[in-house]
C-alpha cells in the first residue's frame, strides 16, 4: 500500500462531506469509515488534486448512503421494542379472544354509544350551521320590528314596514345594501303555468314563492347555474327558480328565457336565472323569486309590517354603530305617523343573520325555526350515553383485571417495569377502541338515512371531512382508553409480587368504585326514562285533549284565488256549484269556504276595541272570513246569539269568540251580545262562540273574531261522512275539475294538518325515547356483565353457603339485593334533577299534563324491572348449581 | 458452516481479510482489491461486506492503531475467525472436488 506526504490536517478538518456522513452513519462504525474515507481522500488528493478529491470524497460519502449502513442505525434496538410490542399484542389478542362475551359488550356498548354521539354530533353541526354558507352570512342581519301600544310592547315581528330599509339606509351610510323579500302566497297563493317545447301546459301552485329586490341576490349570493346573478332581478316581471322547480315544469335547466304565466293575473314572467336549491340548513325556503313590484300603497307604509328586510354592512364596527343608533332612527322615521297615535311608537333591532335559525322565534317567522335548548339538550343525551357506556367499559376491565392478578405478579417476577406492565393494559384497550370506534364508523354512515327520515334531519356526516372530527375522535380514543386502564394499572403496578402470585389481594376488597359507577349509570338512566315518559305522555295529552273544534274526517282544499278573482262574482257561483254539486252527491255533510282554517297559524290579526272606549282598550285578534256554514262545518259552539243567516250583506256584524269577549272586559257572552266593536268599521257581536284551541295547545287562548265579505277565500273545507274516502276524494276532484279546470286540485285533511304543528314534539320524544333505550340498553349489559363477573367470584362461597344448608331462594334473593342498592340509590340521587328537568320542560306548553307522582314512579319500577330481570337470571342459576361442581372451581 | 451461503463478492473478501493479517481494514482492503484483481469497488461496498461477514461470524474485528493521514482516526481491523477459515477451506475443496469433474481439456 503506497501512502504519500500526509496531507496537511487543516485540510482534513472542516469537509462537509464527512458531516453529510456523521448525519447518517451509525455511531459505533462511525470512527473508522471517517479514518478509511479521509485515507482515501488523502490518496486521491495526491492523484488528482484537492478539488477532484473533495468530489470523490462527496461520491463515496453518498454511497454509504444504503441499506446495509443505514440498517445498522440503532435498529437493533429497535428490533427489541418491537418484540415486545409484538408480545402484548399477542397476549392482548389471546386475551381477548377467551373472553368473547366481555368484548362483545364492550364493543357493542362503546360502538353504539360512539355511533349516537357521531349523529347527534352531526345533527348538531347542522343545526348549527344555519345560513353560514353565505359569502356574507356574518355580516348580514334582518331588521326585526317591536310595536309597542301603550307602551307596552304588543309584538316582536320578523317582518316589517315596506320602506323601511330604504330609509335605513338614506339615514345611515354604514348601511352598505338593503333587500326586501315579500311572501306572495301570504295573501294569494299564486299558480303559474308553463308551456313546454311540445306545447303542453303545466301548472303548479307555488307556496313558496317571494318578490325580491334586485339587491338580494347581491347580499345572498345564490349559486347560479344558469343567469347572471348580478342582473337578474333588474327590471319588471323576471323570476329566477330553484333547479328542482325548473326541472319541475320543463324536465330540463337551461331554462333562461322561458316564460312563466301566472294563471292568477300576475302577469307573465320572463326566467332570468336558474339558482342551485338553496341547502336545508338554510332558514330561507323558496323555490322562486320574482323581481320587485309594488304591492303596498303609501297607506301600507306604516300600518303593514309584512316584508322581510336584510340589511348588509361592511364591517361588525359599522353594525354596532348603526344598532347603537337605531332608536334615533325609529323616532325620525316613525315619529310623524305616531304624533296623533300617543302611547303607540315601533322599534328596530338588527338581528344577525347566523342566529335566526335557534335564536329568533317571533311573530311571522319564515320557517318554524330550530330550538337551541333542543339541540344542547340532545348533545347533553349523546354525551349522557357516551358516560354510560365509558363506565361499563372502566367497570368491566376492571373487574377482568382483577381475574389477571396471578399473571401480573408472573410479569413482575420476571422483571417487568409499571410501565411495561401498563402498556400491556394499554394495548388491549387501544384494540378495543380502535375496532368500536370503526364499527361506529360504519354504523354511523349506514344509519344516517334512517336518522335523517325519522327526525326529519338532513344531516349528510360531513363531520367525516372535518379534521377536527378525528382529532376529537384520536382524543376520545386516548382517554377513553386510559380510563378503561387507569385503574388496573393503578392496582396491579402496586402489586407485590408474592401476594400477587398468590392471587389474594382483592378479595378482601369490596369494589366501592363499581358501585359508585353503575350508581351513576342508573340514575343517568333513569333521568332519560323520566324525560322520555313526561314527554310522551304530554304529547297524548295534547293529542286527545278536546279542541273545541272537530279536526276529524275534515278534507280541506285549497282554493288559490288569484288576484281580484274572489270579487268577480263567476267565480264564487263556480265555487258555490262545486259546494252544492258535492253536498248534493252526498260526499259531505257539510262544507264552508273561509280564508284560514283552526289550526292554521294565522297571519291575518287586527287590532279592535269597544267603540267608544278609551284606546287603552286595544285587543289584538285572529281575523278569519267565513261564511254561514263555518260553525257548522267545524262543530264551533254558539254560546249566546245567532250565527250569519248568509254570507251576504253582514258588514256590521260580527261574530266573536269568548276569549274576545273576556279580553275586552264585556262580561258574559250574552252580555256581549249587541255591544259595537271598532274592526274594519264598527261592527255589532251577533254571536259568541266557545274558545278553542285554534293554534293548538302550545299557545294560550288568542282572540278571534269571524266575519263574511268577499276576498282572501283561501280553503274549502268539507266535511266528510262514511267509508270509503279515496273515491270520495276523486269525486271531489271530477267536480272540482268541471268548474276550474285551470286551478290544480290541491287537498289535506285537517287533523295531519293540525298535528303537524306538535311535530317538533314528537320528533324530540321519538330521538330522546331512541336515544334512552340506547342508553338503558348499555346500561343493562353494563349491569348484566358485572354480575356475572362477581357472581363467578362468588362461585366458591356459593357452593359452601349450599352445604351448609342455604336454600336457592335464599342464595338468589342475597345475590339480587347485591345489585338493587346501586338501583335503589341512583333512583335516590335522580329524582331532584329529574323532577327539575321535567318541570323546566312542561313549563313550555301553555296547556300541559300535571306533575305527580306517577312520572317519577313509573320509570323507577320500569328500571327495577329491568335491572332485576338481568340479575335475577344468573343468580338463580348460580345458586342452583351443584355443590359439588362450585366447590370444584377455582 | 455449510449452510451459511457465501457470495462470490464476499470470498473474495474474506479471503484477503485472511491474507492480509494484521492490516486487513476496510480501506486497505478496497486497495488490494483495485490493485490486485483491477476491480473498482467502492469503499462502501467492502464494508457492508466486512458488516455481514462479521454478522456470519466468519470474521471478528478490533478497533487497531491511529496514524497521521487518516486524521487521527482509528482503523478497524479484522481478523478471521476459526468458522472462517473452515468456510474458505471447505469452498475451496468443493471447488476442487468440482474442478475434478471437468474432462481434462487441452488449452488451446
Amino acid at each position: 500500500m503506497e501512502v504519500g506526504t500526509p496531507v496537511k490536517n487543516e485540510l482534513m478538518k472542516d469537509l462537509w462531506a464527512i458531516r453529510i456522513l456523521r448525519w447518517f452513519c451509525p455511531a459505533h462504525l462511525l470512527e473508522e469509515i471517517e479514518g478509511d474515507l479521509l485515507q482515501k481522500f488523502a490518496h486521491d488528493v495526491k492523484l488528482f488534486g484537492e478539488r477532484k478529491a473533495r468530489r470523490r470524497l462527496l461520491w463515496n460519502v453518498i454511497r454509504f448512503f444504503r441499506p446495509g449502513i443505514l440498517l445498522r442505525n440503532k435498529l437493533v434496538l429497535n428490533f427489541r421494542q418491537m418484540d415486545i410490542l409484538q408480545n402484548y399484542w399477542k397476549v392482548a389478542v389471546r386475551v381477548l379472544t377467551r373472553s368473547k362475551v366481555f368484548v362483545a359488550i364492550i364493543l357493542f356498548g362503546l360502538s353504539v354509544s360512539l355511533t349516537a354521539c357521531i349523529l347527534i354530533a352531526d345533527y348538531t353541526r347542522f343545526e348549527l350551521s344555519y345560513d353560514k354558507f353565505f359569502a356574507n352570512s356574518k355580516s348580514i342581519y334582518r331588521l326585526q320590528h317591536n310595536r309597542f301600544i301603550d307602551n307596552q310592547l304588543l309584538y316582536k315581528k320578523a317582518m316589517n314596514f315596506p320602506e323601511v330599509g330604504i330609509a335605513l339606509q338614506e339615514y345611515f351610510p354604514e348601511v352598505k345594501s338593503v333587500a326586501r323579500l315579500f311572501p306572495v302566497s301570504t295573501n294569494i297563493e299564486p299558480v303559474f303555468v308553463a308551456t313546454t317545447s311540445d306545447g303542453e301546459r303545466i301548472s303548479f301552485s307555488e307556496p313558496d314563492s317571494f318578490l325580491a329586490d334586485n339587491t338580494f341576490c347581491q347580499i345572498f349570493d345564490l349559486k347560479f347555474i344558469y343567469g347572471d346573478r348580478a342582473t337578474a332581478l333588474n327590471g319588471e316581471s323576471k323570476v329566477i327558480l330553484s333547479s328542482s322547480t325548473a326541472m319541475r315544469y320543463f324536465k330540463r335547466l337551461d331554462v333562461v328565457g322561458e316564460v312563466l304565466t301566472s294563471s292568477i293575473g300576475m302577469g307573465a314572467f320572463t326566467i332570468t336565472g336558474v339558482f342551485e336549491d338553496l341547502p336545508g340548513n338554510s332558514h330561507f325556503k323558496f323555490d322562486m323569486l320574482q323581481s320587485w313590484f309594488n304591492v303596498y300603497e303609501e297607506r301600507s307604509l306604516f300600518t303593514w309590517d309584512g316584508f322581510y328586510t336584510y340589511v348588509l354592512f361592511d364591517s361588525p364596527e359599522d353594525m354596532q354603530r348603526v344598532s347603537a343608533r337605531l332608536s334615533d332612527f325609529a323616532k325620525s322615521y316613525t315619529g310623524e305617523y305616531y304624533k296623533t297615535r300617543p302611547g303607540a311608537s315601533s322599534q328596530f333591532e338588527l338581528q344577525p343573520l347566523e342566529g335566526i335559525h335557534l335564536d329568533s322565534h317571533l311573530e311571522g317567522e319564515l320557517q318554524p325555526n330550530g330550538n337551541r335548548r333542543i339541540v344542547y339538550g340532545l348533545f347533553v343525551v349523546a354525551i349522557f350515553i357516551m358516560v354510560i357506556a365509558v363506565i361499563n367499559y372502566v367497570n368491566l376491565s376492571t373487574s377482568r383485571a382483577l381475574q389477571r392478578i396471578k399473571e401480573m405478579g408472573i410479569r413482575k417476577t420476571i422483571g417487568s417495569t409499571a410501565i411495561q406492565l401498563s402498556a400491556q393494559f394499554l394495548m388491549e384497550s387501544m384494540i378495543l377502541i380502535t375496532v368500536s370506534i370503526g364499527m361506529a364508523l360504519t354504523a354511523a354512515w349506514l344509519l344516517m338515512p334512517w336518522f335523517n327520515t325519522s327526525f326529519e334531519s338532513q344531516i349528510t356526516l360531513q363531520l367525516y371531512q372535518q379534521p377536527m372530527f378525528w382529532l376529537t375522535l384520536v382524543g376520545v380514543a386516548l382517554l377513553v382508553s386510559v380510563l378503561g386502564g387507569f385503574y388496573p394499572v393503578f392496582v396491579l403496578t402496586r402489586l407485590n409480587p408474592r401476594e400477587a402470585l398468590k392471587g389474594m389481594l382483592v378479595k378482601h376488597q369490596r369494589p366501592r368504585l363499581q358501585t359508585g359507577l353503575v350508581t351513576i349509570q342508573f340514575s343517568i338512566s333513569l333521568i332519560l326514562i323520566t324525560g322520555t315518559f313526561v314527554l310522551f305522555r304530554q304529547i297524548e295529552f295534547m293529542q286527545n285533549k278536546d279542541l273545541g273544534f272537530g279536526i276529524a274526517r275534515k278534507l280541506v282544499v285549497k282554493v288559490l284565488p288569484g288576484v281580484s278573482e274572489e270579487m268577480d262574482s263567476v267565480f264564487n257561483i263556480r265555487l258555490n256549484s262545486v259546494k252544492s254539486e258535492v253536498a248534493m252527491n252526498g260526499i259531505s255533510l257539510q262544507a264552508t269556504v273561509s280564508s284560514s282554517i283552526p289550526g292554521r297559524k294565522n297571519e291575518w290579526r287586527g287590532s279592535t276595541r269597544v267603540t267608544g272606549a278609551a284606546s287603552d282598550e286595544v285587543v289584538r285578534c285572529n281575523l278569519t272570513r267565513v261564511d254561514e256554514k263555518f260553525l257548522e262545518t267545524f262543530d264551533l259552539y254558539l254560546l249566546a246569539g245567532r250565527n250569519y243567516s248568509s254570507s251576504l250583506g253582514n258588514q256590521s256584524s260580527v261574530i266573536v269568540t269568548a276569549e274576545t269577549v273576556k279580553q275586552l272586559k264585556l262580561g258574559t257572552p250574552e252580555e256581549a251580545l249587541g255591544t259595537k266593536i271598532e274592526l274594519f268599521g264598527t261592527r255589532e257581536i251577533i254571536g259568541v262562540v266557545e274558545s278553542f284551541h285554534e293554534a293548538g295547545l302550545h299557545d294560550p287562548l288568542f282572540p278571534s273574531a269571524y266575519i263574511t265579505g268577499a276576498g282572501y277565500m283561501k280553503f274549502l273545507t268539507l266535511s266528510l261522512n262514511g267509508e270509503n274516502l279515496p273515491e270520495k276524494i276523486d269525486q271531489i276532484k271530477k267536480i272540482w275539475q268541471v268548474h276550474f279546470p285551470d286551478k290544480p286540485f290541491q287537498y289535506f285533511f285537517l287533523n295531519d294538518f293540525f298535528n303537524k304543528q306538535y311535530q317538533s314534539d314528537i320528533l324530540m320524544n321519538r330521538s330522546v325515547s331512541v336515544f334512552s333505550w340506547v342508553a338503558i340498553v348499555i346500561a343493562c349489559l353494563g349491569l348484566f356483565s358485572l354480575s356475572l363477573h362477581t357472581i363467578h367470584r362468588k362461585t366458591k362461597e356459593i357452593g359452601i353457603k349450599k352445604i351448609l344448608g342455604a336454600g336457592v331462594g335464599y342464595l338468589t334473593r342475597e345475590l339480587c339485593s347485591h345489585f338493587m342498592t346501586p338501583i335503589g340509590v341512583g333512583a335516590i340521587i335522580s329524582l331532584p334533577l329529574s323532577y327539575y328537568l321535567v318541570d323546566w320542560w312542561l313549563a313550555q306548553y301553555a296547556y300541559r299534563i300535571d306533575i305527580s307522582a306517577i312520572l317519577f314512579v313509573g320509570p323507577f319500577l320500569l328500571l327495577v324491572m329491568i335491572g332485576f330481570a338481568t340479575v335475577v337470571f344468573q343468580s338463580l342459576r348460580a345458586s342452583r348449581k351443584n355443590p359439588v361442581e362450585s366447590l370444584k372451581w377455582e | 458452516m455449510a449452510k451459511e451461503y457465501v457470495g462470490e463478492f464476499e470470498e473474495v473478501v474474506l479471503t484477503l481479510v485472511a491474507a492480509l493479517q494484521d492490516d486487513a481494514y476496510g480501506a486497505a482492503i478496497a486497495e488490494e482489491l483495485e490493485t490486485r484483481l483491477k476491480r473498482s469497488v467502492n469503499l462502501s461496498a467492502v464494508h457492508v461486506t466486512l458488516y455481514r461477514l462479521e454478522d456470519k461470524g466468519l470474521i471478528k474485528s478490533a478497533m487497531g492503531g491511529a496514524t497521521q493521514q487518516r486524521g487521527g482516526r482509528r482503523k478497524r481491523i479484522y481478523t478471521i475467525t476459526s468458522a472462517g477459515l473452515a468456510m474458505l477451506k471447505a469452498l475451496k475443496e468443493t471447488r476442487v472436488e468440482l474442478w475434478k469433474l471437468v474432462p481434462q481439456l487441452k488449452m488451446s
